[in-house]
């Protein structure tokens, strides 16, 4: 089969909310720079699915997922892992 | 993408496997998800470490048998800089006393009211600012509201409008009869937490005293 | 192809089939959403209840934590800041959430309005969504005081001393409610009870009100009206409309996290009689456009706080019964010029008087400056909307040919700057006239007096001449006087 750029996608944000699943539980949130990780890295799980679902929801109605939309997703992830470097 | 269907003369299987594939993916973003979320409530809900600040208190010299005169109240800190304590030798027998007569306690020096000062009331004599209240045991007067602690029964409250009994300081002698403070007892001091009956909350808000703080 | 289906179903299909058999989820209980309600402005109303949610969980954890006594208030917010695992995070979350809830909701409001939701049917889903407005700043008002901070007490203590200047019965009321017996603690207790249980138990009645007249009504088509095709293309709630709520709520979600641990929180100092002495009390921000009304000059007299309070009532009495003051049947934005900028001119005042609040804490307002700068505000705001619609409409009726509304010719745009400065210095002219004449008829003729004067008189004169000049240069490129105005008489009359 045939794999597409989008299925690359999808397993690379699942492979993003798995490791940030990971980092949450095992995480110690103690001092004020680690709840700012954990706060950061749980922003990143959701909006990996935000991404993921949007894509979904766009299959759904037979319906591209508009590249736009996307490339705004993936500089929302950009965004939150810079200030996750720069807080900690 | 959608529309093209991976693979046309395999058509309807990869088609199918591809839906299927995006709906566990799906599926699987969603527990993630979750599963974030509810990693919230571990995080809040069960502190896995103290919070931050000293967790243990520290043992202090705060006297010696033989510099303590029946009646005479002496302060010192402990165990943070701002919390004050009397050290008295009662002449009577009191819970939670040290010493070879078993009557020298210690308490902290704030009602447990609203933080006034009190004061040492010897048996048989008065305070100075009610006179009409002639004490009964050795006892702790607050000269604000009229707080009546009883410092032979752990400053439990006689009278007045203390809610609580004053935090006592647990005492050790040691050979040579020189006084330690090693730990509060409940309720915590007034003004760290009032109220709470978590000693630890004695360790919060200040500076430990770290060497003897006796002062005259 | 459908055995293909039922073959390949796998256990995904299984599992939720299984799920979704239980739980009833595809049962339809809601009605279809038409597909162009998939945008974000059509859920900023949903944002706002994700928004109390949070308020909710967090809250619920802290209180385990607060004392409401006036002895123990501020020790126990302390311990939730130090002592608690994430306590200062879980404050930083809730406060920045309250002020998010209270923007999303006066977002929902304003795009409400815009697009005139508010219009028959849906006139009391309007009056319910501004009670819970209200109910929202009362949740603001209320928690603001919980912590028994210098700056919670004192901005606190002005609302409540406002109330007392409100007419006897609703005062009464309002004294019963918040007051109480008196005294520190019973107020304490009574904000903390309204905070955490009367105020969320209201709101969740009337938000089920307002979800049961949604669901009795739909959404708001758009204002363009939307053809049968497009009202039949309607999505089910489980699981499109669903997950489209979930990702809208999700990257709200992470935006606070994202907000609160780029900002986390401080407590101000404890509050006492003492340092409450020291401290200018200064409501939070989204009362701040009240307090400065409250704080212009003319109010300083006996009885100029009720007069300022009614002030305030009127425009929120205003806001209420809105949808049986503008009855007509127009919704489209480009058919309603006046009532569009009334909208925007509220939200710029709201704006100019909240920063103005921020920037002159304690400070009594001369009655001229406050005149200069509401006025002012208003007149820009409607003089820019106007333009914009003369622009539009012209457009429209093709007197603008090679003008597109995203490219305006470099010529337009000078003018355009032309006549904002002029606008601009007109407003200051008018602002110093003003002055002028106040300091005239206070302190007599003198030479300083007459002379301003005399200036601004001649500034404004000279401005007014200019802009009447501008206007007129711009009719020549396209047309006559006559027609422009009979343009815009029409326009006025659309709406």
């Amino acid at each position: 089969m045939r794999i597409s750029y989008l299925s690359i996608q999808i397993i690379f944000l699942i492979g993003l909310q798995i490791t940030s699943f990971v980092v949450l539980w095992a995480m110690a949130p103690i001092t004020q720079s680690a709840t700012d990780t954990f706060a950061l890295y749980l922003s990143m799980d959701l909006v990996a699915f935000v991404i993921l679902s949007y894509i979904y929801r766009s299959l759904r109605m037979s319906r591209e997922p508009s590249e736009a939309w996307m490339a705004m997703g993936y500089l929302t992830l950009v965004i939150l892992l810079v200030s996750n470097l720069a807080l900690s | 993408m959608a529309g093209d269907g991976a693979g046309d003369s395999q058509g309807h299987d990869t088609d199918e496997s591809r839906r299927e594939f995006l709906k566990i993916a799906a599926a699987a973003s969603a527990l993630l998800a979750i599963g974030g979320i509810a990693s919230v409530m571990k995080a809040v809900i069960f502190p896995s470490i103290p919070a931050n600040g000293p967790s243990s208190f520290p043992r202090v010299k705060v006297a010696s048998v033989a510099s303590l005169s029946t009646g005479v109240p002496v302060e010192f800190s402990y165990p943070l800089d701002n919390e004050p304590n009397y050290i008295i030798k009662l002449g009577t027998k009191a819970e939670g006393g040290v010493g070879p007569d078993g009557d020298i306690v210690a308490f902290s020096d704030f009602c447990q009211h609203l933080g006034c000062s009190w004061g040492y009331v010897a048996p048989g004599s008065s305070s100075k600012v009610n006179p009409s209240y002639v004490a009964p045991e050795p006892v702790g007067y607050c000269p604000c509201h009229g707080s009546i602690f009883d410092l032979t029964k752990s400053a439990r409250v006689l009278g007045g409008p203390s809610p609580r009994p004053l935090p006592q300081v647990q005492l050790e002698v040691d050979g040579s009869g020189d006084i330690y403070a090693v730990g509060m007892g409940p309720p915590s001091i007034f003004g760290h937490n009032t109220g709470s009956t978590n000693v630890a909350d004695d360790l919060q808000g200040g500076t430990l005293v770290t060497t003897t703080s006796e002062t005259s | 192809m459908t055995d293909q289906a039922e073959e390949g179903g796998g256990v995904a299909e299984t599992v939720a089939g299984w799920v979704d058999s239980r739980l009833g989820l595809s049962h339809p209980l809601l009605r279809p959403v038409p597909e162009y309600a998939l945008n974000p402005f059509y859920w900023l109303g949903a944002l706002a209840v994700v928004a109390f949610v949070i308020q909710g969980v967090t809250g619920m954890i802290m209180m385990l934590y607060y004392i409401p006594s006036p002895t123990q208030a501020y020790s126990s917010t302390q311990y939730i800041f130090q002592s608690v695992s994430n306590g200062r995070f879980l404050e930083t979350v809730h406060l920045y959430t309250a002020y998010a809830m209270i923007i999303l909701a006066f977002m929902h409001m304003m795009r409400g309005y815009f697009v005139s939701v508010q219009k028959k049917p849906r006139e009391v889903m309007w009056v319910v969504g501004m009670l819970m407005g209200f109910i929202t700043l009362g949740f603001g008002f209320t928690g603001y005081l919980l912590p028994w901070t210098v700056v919670s007490y004192s901005a606190t203590h002005v609302g409540v001393g406002m109330v007392n200047a409100l007419p006897q019965p609703v005062s009464n009321l309002l004294n019963f409610l918040i007051v109480g017996s008196g005294g520190d603690a019973g107020e304490l207790l009574r904000f903390f009870d309204l905070h955490v249980v009367i105020l969320p138990a209201v709101l969740l009645i009337l938000l089920a009100v307002k979800m049961y007249m949604l669901e009795a009504h739909g959404v708001a088509e758009p204002t363009s009206g939307a053809g049968p095709e497009a009202r039949g293309r309607t999505l089910p709630i489980f699981p499109d409309v669903t997950v489209y709520v979930l990702e809208l709520s999700l990257l709200f979600g992470a935006g606070m996290l994202l907000i609160s641990a780029l900002f986390p929180l401080n407590l101000p100092a404890e509050y006492s009689a003492i340092t409450a002495g020291q401290a200018t009390p200064q409501p939070d921000w989204y009362f701040l456009w009240i307090y400065q009304v409250l704080k212009v000059s003319v109010f300083d007299v006996g009885g100029g706080l009720a007069a300022a309070l009614s002030v305030v009532t009127l425009v929120f009495a205003v806001l209420v019964i809105l949808p049986f003051i503008d009855r007509g049947k127009t919704r489209a934005i480009s058919r309603r010029p006046v009532y569009v900028t009334l909208g925007l001119i509220f939200v710029g005042e709201l704006v100019t008087l909240s920063y103005w609040g921020n920037v002159t804490p304690g400070e009594t307002i001369p009655t001229e400056q406050a005149a200069l700068v509401i006025g002012g505000t208003a007149l820009l705001i409607a003089l820019g909307s106007m333009l914009v619609y003369r622009l539009l409409y012209s457009r429209a009726k093709g007197h603008l040919q090679t003008v597109s509304a995203a490219r305006l010719p470099r010529s337009e745009m000078r003018s355009g700057l032309a006549f904002t400065i002029l606008v601009a210095v007109g407003a200051i002219a008018i602002g110093t006239l003003l002055n002028s004449i106040v300091s005239v008829a206070l302190g007599g003729f003198s030479t300083a007096s007459v002379g301003s004067l005399v200036a601004s008189t001649a500034a404004l004169s000279l401005d007014v001449l200019g802009s009447v000049y501008l206007i007129y240069r711009l009719d020549l490129r396209t047309g006559g006087i006559r027609r422009r105005v009979k343009a815009l008489e029409v326009g006025w009359r659309g709406s």
